[in-house]
């Protein structure tokens, strides 16, 4: 369902003012773009810890490349999670004309748990390369 | 064909070995991205049927063109498609089912250059 840009407006306005946002496509959106990034910042501090480098840069597409093509399968589920995490937020926040339902950021909520559940059986396995 | 008996070796191929493989067998006389063109067909396939026998016969799959607005994709986007469950709960576990066994079957052997999108259509997204 195409929503405007004004609805993202509506949901900020909403959030600032301690409301509650009603279930909907901008809800659903912006959802997928907290996920995303909750995610990514965890594995931000997993991949500093393993290179024991706490203030390494770590780019978004290298991240989920490196991770996703692993060999050990617990980091490329992690690697195909924030893939989804990753492409869902990218069309929620750009791609008005196409649907995000209210079972994809279902979905994403599933994959984002599955993720930080993950993250205690990673270390020593990141791989190297991730900048 | 190369890209079923990757899925069951324990070898670990490359997206990159995939099309090479593939052009060495001579099925694919040909260079350049026209083998990576072939590799993501054959690793469309092979995600078609696993994708099948998931989520069900009406599930598809298409590589997706980004539109313009987002950062560019640093590899290939495979979009499957299917029906949602009714319920929450079955939805829940056909995706898991899925991320279980894409991670396992298909992405660990190929070593996937590409990612893979499983989209749940509601009845009125349906095509």
């Amino acid at each position: 369902m195409p929503i405007k840009p004004t609805d993202f407006l509506s949901v900020a306005e909403t959030l600032h003012a301690g409301k509650v946002v009603v279930r909907g496509e901008p809800c659903d959106r912006t959802t997928a773009g907290r996920l995303y990034y909750a995610v990514y910042l965890a594995l931000r501090d997993v991949v500093r810890s393993d290179y024991g480098r706490p203030a390494l840069r770590v780019e978004h597409a290298p991240l989920r490349k490196e991770l996703a093509s692993s060999s050990d399968p617990i980091v490329a589920d992690v690697g195909a999670r924030l893939d989804r995490l990753y492409e869902f937020r990218r069309r929620s926040d750009y791609e008005l004309a196409h649907t995000v339902s209210r079972n994809s950021a279902a979905l994403l909520i599933a994959d984002a748990k599955a993720i930080f559940a993950a993250i205690p059986r990673m270390a020593g396995k990141i791989p190297p390369g991730i900048t | 064909m190369f890209a079923v008996q990757a899925s069951t070796s324990p070898t670990v191929f490359t997206f990159d070995d995939l099309a090479f493989a593939m052009r060495q067998s001579g099925e694919w006389a040909i260079s350049g991205d026209a083998w990576r063109l072939a590799a993501r067909r054959e690793a469309s396939s092979m995600i078609l049927k696993l994708a099948s026998e998931v989520f069900g016969p009406e599930a598809t799959v298409a590589p997706v063109d980004l539109a313009d607005g987002g950062a560019a994709p640093s590899r290939t986007t495979i979009e499957v498609r299917y029906p949602a469950p009714k319920s929450e709960q079955a939805l829940l576990e056909a995706h898991e089912r899925f991320m279980h066994r894409y991670v396992r079957e298909i992405a660990v052997s190929v070593r996937a250059s590409f990612s893979v999108i499983a989209v749940p259509l509601d009845a009125d997204q349906a095509d």
